[in-house]
This record gives structure tokens, C-alpha cells and sequence, in this order.
């Protein structure tokens, strides 16, 4: 593996790391004046017009050493504000630089220019529009933390998968002529036809504004180069200025036209939609046939073009977006996840690995970012050194590359109505682990996060919230009432499918806000079939249209099920009542109860099929409800299982649990087993982990493991990881990535053993679990621990 | 009787292993990294430095065997082991060591990571403790597992009468075989035996069955570490044709003697340095011995 970073990239690495991220109001300003100048134009042209004169306005910069230019705000790592969506700016603007994390600098002068804008928004966000529409009860559902909708309400969709092929393939330019003829095509004796005027005039507007932007940052390369007294920076500057003067709006022809293109169009799209998750998909599969072509005419060498990539790599991690305070909690750290997805297939079924894949993994090791968040598709002809590379990778710490298995997503896509071919060479992540067809979608894929445990609370309540008292949901019995478990199981799934409801109305509601507040004419530009439809992306001009809810808390729930059929039901060594008394005391008094329920009881993540089925069960009726809602644009609702930090809060609502968790603590993350309770190592987690039907957990699935990077040091060890990983995609796993841990992490878990439980390390030849440790050989560890960061 | 199961072993032998560890050893080496090995009986350890001072124990124990002024809580005099402190214990500091279990249960139990094993040529490891000191057990557990297609290694430490080692010949596919001392008198000192049997059972493991054996020497400070001894244990690897496993010695055991309210001779003996291993590492493939460090 080639770890030697160029001096021109160590230069900007270091730069990019040490500086810390800034509020940039330029895009909100100009965004604000056009929309009073044009207050009678449709909303799509208002916003063509806005992102016409960002891009032809904004500051821009081409800092020391770049060869991939291109900036988000003015600044190395600025995020814009969209007051469209982000209201909540308005009150934040002073605690900003207070905050325990996802800190962001903001001067005194930013925070008076938002002053002055954002009233000019009141009564026009998609938040006050949602919420003016919504019933009591639903907003009381929501604010009770059964679910949340906290991302789409506060941000943009964000959750893009760019379409590349029609820009690698044609430029903005084809683009525009395609808007052009459909726009000299139009019939207004065709009623269609009158709201596809504005649209197409967005489209050909953009397309201008993408050419001008590109434009101004080739003029600023001549400029330069002229002022430029070291020649071979002054010809980097001359061959930037040349590049962006032919694309994104001429088709590229080289590989380094090619990667400047990917650039523009990832920036662009962060620019115009203020949201997370906008993914590059499978950039080795699109960008191989550049570099194949450069490198067999002698235009470029592979160290040319591993340090664009470097470059490229680098310049996706300037690329930082802004949540409110609350959202941070369930989104921790900077999860701007720009996912981009390597591996994988041809539409043929074929093995698509090329040499870019291992190229484009090597990088992600080398530049040390946190983003762009890397994916790898497995399928089950993908090379062995492809996967122990892969391993190597994840030996470096980063948690990345995150591995998936081709051999659910494909007939998981399938069972979506997606055809076979698209869904093997158009399948790529969205994100964190949605399961995406680049280019032709339109997916809402974080549509907030369900909270399971807080539905079987309301169950076990009779529809009522325990903590505030007030009736949420219908009476479905009280628990004294369950004469056996299907009783309590069929109350658990009525109030699921009642409760769900309330989220999907938020949801439609949402985006209905968003595709009529907020149109989005770049990602229109790019994405199948906008202009096919004349119809604008969010409004349902995509090919294919969903919208994604997360259940979190499932071992919690499952363990929870089984405590109380194993005990109360079968058992019965513990009454209904007693049960009811212990959870709502906290356990306290109650410490037998609490032994019982957690030590007696077969707890998921041990490969034990009494409780591994009921988490089975509870995936199942979950993803049933969702599925049948239909969304906003003709498409349907897809369920996933993933909680980024989201189980923090969500636990934060929840009473003392029949899984012997107390109250208000931390419910599981994602897919995984509760912590303290997979007493069998890794591969039995695995293994209850794959029991799981994640075929039908189409919006993705997510399973952390943890080690100490001793388990991985040498090629038996990465061998093994090899191994399991390819076991559990063999037994139906869909995802899982590995968190190879620092020092620091180590000390941490020392102090709070019950929230490590499942860290693994080597310890002299064997594996443990790191909390299971003694002190000594804990600080054996410790001092062991040799990590870069 | 075993006392521990542990999964996803990666450097205990080929492949990704389950190591079933048995309780009960005739030796009593002065290093011995698992003491709760040593004795045939069940046992209980206390781990001082995670109690949190509840003291739910005292409060449970039947036999008033714990006494939290203690430093080590339990008075193992009067403790019939009844478990029921470990399972109040909150902060898991108490432990049980030794558990029965059938053969059936034990297959089944491993059996669970067959698709682990199979994917990576892996298998199960039997360790202990002495697993040829449960020899009915040992034997019909391999037996098993052999039926159920899965590679079976044993750890030993060799010390065993002929005829079981022809019985187990049969059932094992690989031999993780301690040699601790060339010099039998410091042999006896050491762990309370002669090498003299283990010797032969090695030496007919080799020459007369051609078995799958690796050489696991265990490296202790002023014991068996010198170059002397060691450059004897490398002709021996040499003229049995055998690779070497050389497994520096740790004092992470420590823990594990004050919970057992045991004494650790080696307490604070310290690993040999990065430099010395390399030494000794060297003098091995000077030989042309295949040798690695801390297993494969």
C-alpha cells in the first residue's frame, strides 16, 4: 500500500485540518435579494436565479497548491446557510463557538447580516409551512420523541446520488440543448405544458450558471499564473485556467478534466441544496475509463494521478454543512457523509473491481479525512487482494472503507420494482447505508428515526406516555389485560402501525414544503428523468422516488420482548404487575427484578434463536408498515435500521425498560446487540446480527464492530477479518464496519466500561473484550496502543 | 469441566479458531499465565479494582463467606460457591471458574462458528489447564467434531502415557506441543515433572505418526530464556523437523492470582524487550527452523 503523501498534499492537508470551520452568509444574502427582486416569479425560476447569482457572485479562491479547485463559502472550509430550511439559524447565531461539538466560528458581522436577512423567511421556511399544517396530535407524537423529524424539517433532502454520466458524457451543454428542444416543443394547449416552461428555463439558466461559474475560476487561474514566478506552479495555474474554461460545461476528455467535473458538480450540489449525505457513488466505475484511456496514450502516470486523487479526496473534505444545536446530538461530529462507493458490478452481474478501486482505497488511507466517507460493494466474485486491502484500510482507524453486500442490496432494489441491470451497476450508497440508484432518484433517504422502544413503552401503557401522562395513541389493552404473549405482541403492532402514521404525515408534509419552497434546479439538471417529465426533482421528476424511516432501539425491544415472554408468560416467576411497578420505580427497591430480567434472559447478540427470531419479527412488522405508505412523489416509503447518534436522544424519553436498562439511558445503536450483553465474541454477534432479513430493510441496515488495531496487526489477523466479514455477507449480512480504536478510546473505555462492552483486542494471543479485561492487562494495552490519528 | 470459551482466535493455530479451555493441569509451572486453570475444582475470583462496594454480596451470601472489610471479600473456607454473588454483582466483579458441560453441549456450542472455521481453515483448539487430564471427555469430544468434518488442535503440555497418545493421534489434526525446558532437573523445578516422557511423546509424535506439530515454547525470564537452553530446543526443532511458536512471557496474570487470593512468583518479572526477542527469533531461523513470534 502507497502511504507516501506528495509534499503538495501534506502542505494542504495540514492546512485543511488546522482550520477550523466558518459561517459563510454570502450565499444567503444573494439568495434573500433575488427572491425580493423576482417575488413574482415561480418558485423554480426564483431559485435558478438565486444560484445563477451565487455562482456569479460569490467569492472565490484558488488556494496554494491546488490543482481541483472549486470553494463552498468564502473561506477553506465555510458552509453556506440556506434560510429556506435552516430558520433555526436565527437563534443559534451565539452559540455557535459554545458548543460541545460540531463547533463552527462565526464573526460578529456574519451574525448581524443574518439578522438583518432571515425576517424577510418568516412564514416561507419549510419549517413554519410543515408546522402550520400539522394536527395536534401528530406534533405531539413528535414532540414526544417517538420519532423525529428533526433533519428534513431543519435541513435540505441532502441524500443525492449525482448522476455523473450525463456531465462526463455530454457537459452541461448537451444538458442545455436538451432543455432547449423540449422547451421549443411545448404545446400550451397542452395544460401540462405550462408549469414545464419556468422548469425548462431553470434548466437552461443553471446550465449558463454552472459554464459562468467554471469560468470566473479559469480567469482567476490566468490572472494568477501571470503573477506567478515559479514556473511549474504558473503552468498548474495555466492548465487549472484551461480546464475550467472547457468544463463542466463542455464534456471532459482527460482524466484530470474528468475528476475537475466531478468537483464542480459535488460543490455545485452542496451549494444549491443544503443537506447531508449528497453521495458521489461509484467514482471508480465512472472515472476508470478516463484514466485507462490517459494512461495507455502516455498522458498521464499512476503517481499523476494518485495525487489527483489525493487532491480530489482533500477538496470533498473542505465540503462541511451546519446542523442546529439539537441535531447534533443525533448526528455527532461532522457526518457530512459524502459517500462515495467502490467495487461492486457491471450491469451484466460481472466483477466491476478495476485499478482505480484499489487507487481510490489506498487514497482514502493515505489523506487520513475524515471524508469522503468510503463504501466498498462486495459480491461474491470480488477479487480476495480487493478485500485485504480493504482490511488494511480499516487497519489505519478510520473506520473506513464501510464494506456492503451486493447480494442482498441487488435483490432488495429488485423487490422494489427496480429493474436487474439498474440495480446491479447503479446501485451505490447514499450517505450512511441507504441503498441508492445514482442518478435516478429522488430520495428523502433520512426522513427521521422511529423510536422502537418508546412504542412498546406506549404499549405497555395502554396508548399513554408514561413520562408526561398524556394519551398518544389508541387503547390497545392495559398489560394486565395480555392473557398470553401474541396479545401484548398484536397491542405492540397496532400501536407500530398507529405511530408510524403520524410520521409518515410528517413526512409528506415535509416534503411537499420542500419540493414547493425549495426547488432544486441543479440536481433537476442531472438526475433521470427530470427533463424527460418537464418536472422538477423533489416534485416527482425522478425516475425513482422514495423516502426512508430508521427504526432504532431494536435489541432494546427485542430483549425487551423476551424478558417478558420468557418471565412473565412462561416462566411466570415474575407477575405483570410487579414488572409495571419495577419499571415505572427505576428498578429502585425493584434490583431483583431488574437481575432477572437482565442475567435470565437470552439477550440478543449471542446467536440465540429464541430471541434472535423476535428481532427478526420486529424488523419484519416494522418494515411491513412502512412499506405500504406511499410519498409525495408517486413513490413509496423504504424502512431502515441505522441510528447515527440518534439512540442518545431517543433514550432520553424512555422509562426504566423490561430489558433491565434504566430509565433515560442510551437505547442500542443501529443494528447492534445492547452493550454489555454479547457475551460470545464477534462472531456470534455477527451471526445474530445476518439472522436478521435485511433483504427487506431496504433503506440499509448498519452494524458497528470495534477492535484494537492488535488484532489486526499482522496478515493472520487481517486475513481473519477478511474472513468474517465474507462470512456474514454469506449468512445475509448487509453492512458492517469496524472501528479500530486509538489510545484514547481505550482510556475512555476504562472509565466507562458499560459503554464499550463490545470493543475487542488482542491481548498476548488471543482476542478479548477490552472491558472484560483486568486493570493490569487493560494497561498493558494501552500502552501497546500504536495508532496514527 | 472447562472454565472458558473463547471465539474468534486468530493466533492459536490455523484459521479463525474456538479455544475451549479445560480446568485441571498436573503441572504446576511457576509462570503459569492461567492459574484458574490449575485445580480440577470449580473456583471463584474476586477482582478487587471493579467492585463499586454495593455490597449486594454480603447481602446474598448464605454462608456469610463475604465480609466487604476484606480485601478480597470472600472467605474461600466457607464458600460452598453457590454463584450468588456473581449474579448480583453489578460491576462483575466476582467470577466463577469451571463449569460441567456434556460433550453434546460443548459440539454444539462451538459448532456455532462452523462457517467461521470453514471460510478461513480454522477450527477448534482444546487448551486448558491439561485437556489429556479429562481423557474420556477430551476423547469423545474430538470424535465429535471430527464426525462433524471440523479441524481439531490441541494445546498440551505432552505429559501423557503412550496409549492415550496413540487414542489421541486419531482424533487431533494438529499438536500444539509445549516444550518448557531441555534440562530435565530444571524441568522438574519448574513445573513439578520430568521432560523425559514429553520428550519421547514428542519426539513419536513426529518420527513414528508424522503429525501436523508445532513446538510452543513459552519464554520465560531466568528460567528458559538463556541462549543456552534455547539453542538446545532449536537442535531438538531442528532434528524433528518442527516449527517453533516462541511466546514471550507476560505477567498480565497477576489480576487473576490476587483474585484467586493465590501468590504470582513471577509478579513482577517484565516481558522480554523488542531487541532480546528479535535475538531469539534470530537464533531460531539460524537453524532454519520455521519460527514466528506469538503464534500464527
Amino acid at each position: 500500500m502507497n502511504m507516501q503523501l506528495t509534499d503538495r498534499i501534506k502542505r494542504m492537508r495540514e492546512r485543511i485540518v488546522m482550520t477550523d470551520p466558518i459561517i459563510c452568509p454570502e450565499r444567503a444574502v444573494i439568495w434573500t435579494e433575488t427572491f425580493k427582486e423576482h417575488e413574482d416569479k415561480p418558485p423554480i425560476l426564483k431559485a435558478a436565479l438565486a444560484l445563477k447569482n451565487t455562482l456569479e457572485k460569490m467569492t472565490i479562491h484558488i488556494f496554494e497548491d491546488e490543482l481541483i479547485v472549486g470553494n463552498q463559502g468564502n473561506g477553506l472550509r465555510a458552509t453556506t446557510v440556506n434560510p429556506i430550511v435552516n430558520t433555526w439559524v436565527i437563534d443559534e447565531l451565539d452559540k455557535f463557538e459554545k458548543r460541545k461539538g460540531s463547533k463552527f466560528c462565526i464573526s460578529e458581522e456574519t451574525k448581524e447580516i443574518i439578522r438583518e436577512i432571515y425576517p424577510y423567511w418568516q412564514g416561507k421556511s419549510v419549517y413554519d409551512n410543515t408546522i402550520a399544517i400539522l394536527d395536534d396530535i401528530t406534533k405531539e407524537v413528535m414532540d414526544a420523541l417517538v420519532f423525529t423529524c428533526g433533519y428534513t424539517l431543519t435541513k435540505g433532502c441532502g441524500h443525492w446520488l449525482l448522476h455523473f454520466k450525463p456531465v462526463l458524457t455530454g457537459g452541461f451543454k448537451s444538458i442545455k440543448e436538451q432543455a432547449q428542444k423540449r422547451l421549443a416543443e411545448i404545446d400550451l394547449a397542452d395544460p401540462e405544458g405550462v408549469d414545464k416552461v419556468p422548469f425548462y428555463q431553470a434548466i437552461i439558466i443553471t446550465c449558463d450558471a454552472v459554464k459562468t461559474f467554471a469560468d470566473r475560476y479559469s480567469n482567476l487561474a490566468t490572472q494568477m499564473a501571470q503573477g506567478e514566478t515559479d514556473q511549474s506552479r504558473k503552468q498548474e495555474l495555466e492548465l487549472i485556467a484551461k480546464t475550467c474554461a472547457k468544463v463542466p460545461y463542455e464534456a471532459p476528455e482527460s482524466f484530470y478534466e474528468a475528476v475537475q467535473t466531478i468537483y464542480f458538480v459535488q460543490l455545485i450540489t452542496q451549494i444549491e441544496s443544503d443537506g447531508t449525505g449528497v453521495s458521489l457513488g461509484r467514482l471508480d466505475y465512472l472515472l476508470y475509463p478516463f484514466y485507462e484511456k490517459d494512461l495507455q496514450e502516455g498522458k498521464i502516470t499512476k503517481e499523476q494521478a494518485e495525487e489527483l486523487l489525493d487532491c480530489l479526496w482533500l477538496k470533498i473534505g473542505t465540503i462541511i454543512q451546519v446542523w442546529n444545536e439539537e441535531d447534533t446530538k443525533s448526528f455527532g461530529g461532522h457526518p457530512i457523509s459524502q459517500a462515495i462507493t467502490l467495487g461492486g458490478m457491471h450491469e451484466d452481474g460481472t466483477d466491476a473491481t478495476n485499478p482505480l478501486t484499489y487507487m481510490m482505497l489506498e487514497t482514502t488511507a493515505r489523506v487520513h479525512m475524515p471524508q469522503p466517507s468510503v463504501c466498498v460493494r462486495v459480491n461474491k466474485n470480488s477479487p480476495s487482494d480487493l478485500l485485504l486491502l480493504c482490511a488494511e484500510v480499516i487497519r489505519e482507524g478510520l473506520g473506513m472503507p464501510a464494506m456492503y453486500n451486493d447480494e442482498i442490496a441487488i435483490p432488495s432494489l429488485v423487490s422494489r420494482g427496480i429493474s436487474l441491470p439498474e440495480a446491479r451497476e447503479d446501485y451505490a450508497v447514499i450517505g450512511c447505508v441507504e441503498m441508492g440508484i445514482q442518478g435516478k432518484l429522488c430520495a428523502f433517504a433520512n426522513s427521521g428515526y422511529f423510536n422502537l422502544l418508546k412504542a412498546l413503552e406506549i404499549t405497555l401503557n395502554d396508548g399513554m406516555d408514561p413520562l408526561t401522562g398524556k394519551q398518544l395513541s389508541s387503547q390497545t389493552g392495559k398489560p394486565s389485560d395480555f392473557a398470553t404473549y401474541e396479545d401484548l405482541w398484536n397491542a405492540f403492532c397496532k400501536q407500530l402501525a398507529e405511530l408510524i402514521k403520524h410520521q409518515v404525515a410528517v413526512t409528506n408534509v415535509v416534503d411537499t414544503m420542500h419540493a414547493r419552497l425549495a426547488p432544486l434546479p441543479f440536481v433537476s439538471a442531472i438526475t433521470d428523468n427530470c427533463i424527460d417529465k418537464g418536472l422538477e426533482v423533489q416534485s416527482g421528476g425522478a425516475k425513482y422516488n422514495y423516502d426512508g424511516i430508521q427504526a432504532v432501539g431494536l435489541a432494546d425491544v427485542a430483549d425487551s420482548l423476551a424478558a417478558i415472554k420468557k418471565h412473565v408468560f412462561e416462566d411466570r416467576s415474575i407477575s405483570m404487575e410487579k414488572l409495571m411497578e419495577a419499571l415505572k420505580a427505576n428498578f429502585e427497591g425493584y434490583e431483583d427484578v431488574r437481575l432477572l430480567l437482565a442475567k435470565k434472559t437470552p439477550r440478543y447478540g449471542n446467536n440465540d434463536k429464541y430471541v434472535d427470531n423476535i428481532a427478526r419479527d420486529v424488523t419484519k412488522v416494522f418494515c411491513q408498515i412502512i412499506e405500504k405508505h406511499r410519498n409525495l412523489r408517486d413513490g413509496f416509503f423504504v424502512p431502515g435500521m441505522y441510528s447515527n447518534s440518534a439512540n442518545v436522544p431517543l433514550g432520553e424519553v424512555c422509562l426504566a425498560s423490561p430489558n433491565g436498562r434504566r430509565a433515560f439511558t442510551p437505547v442500542t445503536d443501529a443494528c447492534s446487540p445492547s452493550h454489555g450483553v454479547e457475551k460470545n465474541g464477534p462472531t456470534q454477534a455477527a451471526l445474530s446480527v445476518a439472522n436478521l432479513d435485511h433483504l427487506i430493510v431496504t433503506n440499509g441496515t448498519q452494524y458497528n464492530q470495534k477492535y484494537h488495531p492488535s488484532v489486526l496487526s499482522d496478515e493472520k489477523g487481517l486475513q481473519s477479518l477478511v474472513d468474517l466479514i465474507d462470512t456474514f455477507f454469506e449468512v445475509g449480512g448487509y453492512h458492517i464496519q469496524f472501528n479500530v480504536v486509538s489510545k484514547e478510546i481505550l482510556i475512555e473505555a476504562q472509565k466507562k466500561p458499560e459503554e464499550y462492552r463490545d470493543l475487542v483486542v488482542r491481548v498476548a494471543g488471543y482476542t478479548a473484550f477490552f472491558v472484560d479485561l483486568n486493570e493490569e492487562i487493560q494497561n498493558d494495552i494501552i500502552d501497546r496502543t500504536e495508532l496514527r490519528f | 469441566m472447562i472454565y472458558n470459551i473463547q471465539r474468534f482466535c486468530v493466533h492459536d493455530g490455523y484459521g479463525i479458531r474456538t479455544v475451549v479451555f479445560f480446568k485441571g493441569c498436573q503441572l504446576r509451572c511457576e509462570w503459569c499465565a492461567n492459574p484458574e486453570s490449575q485445580k480440577m475444582e470449580r473456583e471463584i475470583g474476586f477482582y478487587k479494582n471493579k467492585c463499586v462496594g454495593c455490597g449486594q454480596c454480603e447481602e446474598i451470601c448464605k454462608q456469610k463467606a463475604i465480609d466487604l472489610q476484606k480485601p478480597y471479600h470472600i472467605d474461600l473456607d466457607l464458600c460452598n460457591l453457590c454463584g450468588d454473588c456473581v449474579y448480583v454483582c453489578p460491576a462483575e466483579a466476582y467470577q466463577l471458574f469451571g463449569e460441567e458441560v456434556t460433550c453434546e453441549a460443548l459440539v454444539n456450542e462451538v459448532m456455532k462458528d462452523w462457517r467461521f472455521y470453514k471460510k478461513s481453515g480454522g477450527g477448534v483448539t482444546l487448551s486448558g489447564g491439561e485437556p489429556s487430564l479429562q481423557g474420556e471427555f477430551l476423547i469423545n469430544c474430538l470424535r465429535m467434531l471430527k464426525r462433524n468434518g471440523i479441524h481439531t488442535a490441541i494445546e498440551t503440555h505432552g505429559y501423557m502415557d503412550e496409549d492415550f497418545l496413540d487414542e489421541l493421534v486419531s482424533v487431533v489434526d494438529l499438536f500444539l506441543f509445549d516444550v518448557k525446558h531441555m534440562d530435565s532437573n530444571k524441568h522438574q523445578v519448574g513445573t513439578g515433572v520430568s521432560n523425559q516422557l514429553i520428550q519421547e511423546n514428542l519426539k513419536k509424535l513426529a518420527f513414528v505418526y508424522g503429525k501436523d506439530v508445532i513446538m510452543r515454547i513459552p519464554l520465560i525470564p531466568e528460567f528458559n530464556d538463556d541462549d543456552n537452553n534455547l539453542s538446545k530446543t532449536a537442535l531438538l526443532a531442528k532434528e524433528l523437523g518442527l516449527p517453533v511458536d516462541l511466546l514471550p512471557f507476560h505477567n498480565m496474570a497477576k489480576g487473576k492470582y490476587d483474585a484467586l487470593q493465590r501468590n504470582y512468583k513471577y509478579a513482577s518479572n517484565r516481558t522480554q524487550d523488542d531487541s532480546r526477542l528479535k535475538e531469539i527469533l534470530e537464533l531460531f531461523t539460524s537453524y532454519g527452523i520455521d519460527a514466528k513470534l506469538r503464534g500464527r
